[in-house]
């Protein structure tokens, strides 16, 4: 059983673009929703004895003058209603309102973030994915650093495969948040940041297997040992992430409505993360050298 | 060293295990629930218990901001004293109210982290937490006036007030009142002010606001005083608290709350312990279909895993919140990808034709840098998350964090010890059940090998 997963790069490189390309276009659209955390904002979560319309529930946070109000059904007899930042007064008087409205047995939770602190939120999101991003290129060429400077084409590599997963990812919870108003909160980041760790972890095993075998085979062309070692990998790549899948899908089947979109986003991130370090990070290192092999044939082919 | 491994290993699981069961259904000998040693005269009692956070009990969290922008010039009092301060003056609140298990937390030097367990009453919290209760006396501003006041020089507050408490008077006792004395030079004040301005009102305001503008029938003979503020009795028993507890010396505006009810955050500990067990299962049942012996060995290496991450949890302790539990369950998946590394290997070198012993041996030191630089960049991605996550996402940082410490731990230390005891036990030694094909050698060897061959 030997593939050519390097030769057929163009074929694995085309299939992730067509995977990318739609969120990226709704990326563009504004797909994208940002929660209170982010926004600023108080989400209320109700749970109703039975659940009421959402025309009903924003008829009395109307009368109340939350006009902005968005009502939105969730698990069970649970309710999501987005406002502006309300602070303890307004809360307990939507609860009482909902209670007389809709019997006694309203049970309101509720999180709420003032614009000014959703700022800094936002700020320390952006630091944290930038730095992570940062330290993770320093491990990799670390790891590579026997090769002198070609460390930095594996570290650029393993760069790419975690951009691809992590775009792709983003792009999904625009088309979810463009068409079912799924929002992203500091949870999404996580599971952002939890991605692009293991995507680096996966493609780090590829790339360790690599040096190894150029170590064995010191002078044989690139493009049979990358293929030969991403072979060598491939079965443990699928088996780690089956074995990490296996408890997200519980996480998102049994884990309850608060964690669900996590959950899923951990889910995509990782199938991703697998394609990406299997058929994307070896072929850009395989590219690279080829690139670089051709300019010095033309360099070298040229009159001098 | 070797031969010291399995009994580490062993005592590790003992107090692991130890540590994991639950303290509170059980009478332990000396009534102690955890960790109780006396050394002389030294004392150190720890109860181990599961700490949930808020997400899973149900309460009421506030972050605050101290608004430095809004103190009156010339304040000089540096942001970490005013923000220890602020904490002093909510931890006595807090007190008086006997909320349990309270946390009161900087989280940077410009914010406060107010946790209170069991609290369901939003707007009750976040007046405790921001009401300044800076108290102060102010006398009218001229002699033809009793409607315009203005503060004294320099200002008589309530800074030095005695502890205050309520009373009640009037008609069927049922008017509550506030009890006060002012302490030291600030009585004699007092005394003054009611000599200079008897029979004329002076304005009692509390942050600004007038609370009670009574005037003045006779000198006072001491530096006590009521407040007759029309209050009910749980308002006055709130200002009073308010006043004993001291004003907060900077103006706090919440800036986050979240407000869980309990019996959502019940539901949710329940969710995540099934699915936690079901994922479990899953990867046990996975682990144990595809690498048959390795694959047992694997889900005992699992269990420690789980046993001892939990005690860690339970040591530290670690506030489990939802997406720490979230993290604890990625980080099961994580913990099998050092096996399955190593099992890998161990295929790889059995198919090269070595015996279990030397494959075993040379699996473990070529899977070793994979399994160390992969572990590191999940360790990095926590430790970030971690600093500059606040909440849900440093829980989740935590327990990720850890849970992947312990599994390059199990993996390295633990899953080798069995391994290499395993492959000891001569019906074991059959290479099908690592999950390779037998050798032609194999087989003849199991035969009776002729005489002198």
């Amino acid at each position: 059983m030997l593939f050519r997963v390097v030769e057929r790069k163009w074929w694995y490189f085309l299939f992730s673009g067509l995977v990318i390309v739609p969120g990226v276009v709704f990326l563009l659209l504004g797909g994208l929703r940002l929660g209170i955390e982010f926004r600023g904002g108080t989400l209320l979560d109700v749970t109703f004895a039975t659940a009421p319309a959402a025309a009903e529930v924003r008829e009395v946070m109307v009368s109340l003058g939350h006009t902005d109000a968005i009502p939105q059904g969730a698990e069970g007899d649970r309710m999501l209603i987005r406002t502006r930042a309300l602070d303890g007064a307004e809360q307990a008087a939507v609860e009482a309102a909902l209670e007389s409205r809709f019997g006694q047995d309203v049970q309101q939770s509720s999180s709420t973030v003032s614009p000014s602190f959703s700022v800094e939120l936002i700020q320390n999101a952006i630091k944290a994915v930038v730095l992570a991003s940062a330290l993770i290129v320093l491990l990799i060429a670390w790891a590579f650093k026997d090769y002198g400077w070609k460390a930095f084409r594996y570290g650029l590599a393993a760069i790419v495969a975690v951009l691809h997963d992590a775009f792709l990812v983003l792009g999904v919870f625009a088309i979810l948040g463009y068409f079912l108003s799924v929002e992203i909160d500091s949870l999404f980041v996580t599971a952002i940041l939890t991605i692009i760790g293991f995507s680096v972890h996966d493609t780090i095993v590829v790339f360790d297997r690599i040096r190894e075998n150029l170590h064995v085979s010191a002078g044989e062309p690139l493009n049979p040992i990358i293929n030969f070692s991403v072979m060598q990998t491939m079965v443990r790549s699928l088996i780690t992430s089956l074995t990490t899948l296996l408890p997200l899908v519980a996480l998102y089947a049994f884990g309850g409505y608060s964690i669900r979109n996590f959950a899923l986003a951990l889910v995509i991130g990782i199938v991703a993360g697998t394609y990406s370090s299997i058929f994307n990070a070896a072929q850009v290192v395989s590219l690279w050298q080829e690139i670089e092999d051709r300019l010095r044939y033309r360099a070298e082919a040229a009159p001098a | 060293m070797s031969a010291l491994w399995p009994w580490i290993v062993g005592l590790i699981a003992v107090i692991a295990i130890w540590v994991d069961i639950p303290k509170h259904q059980i009478d332990f000998p000396f009534g102690c629930p955890g960790i109780c040693l006396r050394i002389g005269d030294r004392f150190y009692n720890q109860e181990i218990k599961t700490h949930l956070g808020l997400d899973l009990q149900g309460g009421t969290q506030l972050i605050l901001q101290l608004r430095t922008d809004q103190l009156p010039p010339g304040v000089t009092t540096p942001l970490s004293t005013l923000n220890e301060q602020v904490r002093e003056t909510i931890d006595r609140r807090i007190n008086a109210l006997g909320v349990a298990e309270p946390l009161i937390q900087a989280a940077g030097d410009d914010k406060v982290l107010l946790e209170l367990p069991g609290v369901s009453d939003l707007e009750r919290a976040q007046e405790l937490a921001t009401q300044q209760a800076f108290l102060e006396i102010k006398v009218p501003v001229d002699e033809t006036t009793n409607t315009e006041f203005k503060s004294l020089e320099p200002p008589l507050t309530g800074a030095n007030l005695k502890p205050t408490f309520v009373t009640f008077e009037g008609q069927g006792q049922g008017a509550p009142v506030v009890n006060f004395e002012f302490g030291g030079a600030d009585g004699d004040r007092w005394v003054k002010l009611s000599q200079d301005y008897l029979e004329r009102p002076v304005q009692i305001t509390l942050d600004g606001r007038e609370i009670s503008a009574p005037v003045i029938q006779e000198v006072f003979s001491s530096g006590s005083g009521v407040i007759r503020g029309r209050f009910t009795t749980a308002e006055a028993k709130e200002l009073s608290l308010l006043l004993n507890s001291g004003a907060l010396p900077v103006p706090l505006e919440v800036i986050q709350s979240t407000r869980i009810e309990p019996t959502l955050g019940a539901e949710s500990v329940r969710q995540s312990l099934v699915a936690g067990a079901i994922g479990l299962g899953l990867v046990a049942l996975f682990m144990i279909s595809y690498y048959r012996v390795p694959g047992i060995l694997a889900v005992i290496a699992l269990l420690y895993y789980t046993a001892l991450t939990y005690a860690i949890f339970r040591l530290i302790p670690v506030t489990l919140t939802l997406a720490g539990i979230a993290g604890f369950i990625l980080s099961i998946g994580m913990a099998v990808d050092a096996n399955v590394l190593t099992f890998e290997r161990l295929k790889e070198e059995l198919r090269t034709g070595k015996s279990l012993r030397a494959a075993v041996e040379e699996g473990r030191k070529r899977a070793f840098p994979s399994i160390a630089y992969s572990n590191a960049a999940t360790i990095i991605t926590s430790a970030i998350l971690f600093y500059f996550g606040t909440g849900s996402v440093k829980g989740f940082a935590l327990t990720l964090g850890i849970g992947v410490a312990v599994s390059f731990f199990t993996a390295v230390v633990v899953t080798q010890m069995l391994l290499r005891g395993v492959i000891e036990i001569p019906r074991l030694r059959t290479r099908a059940l690592f999950g390779v094909e037998e050798r032609a050698t194999d087989a003849r060897r199991a035969e009776p090998r002729p005489a002198g061959a």
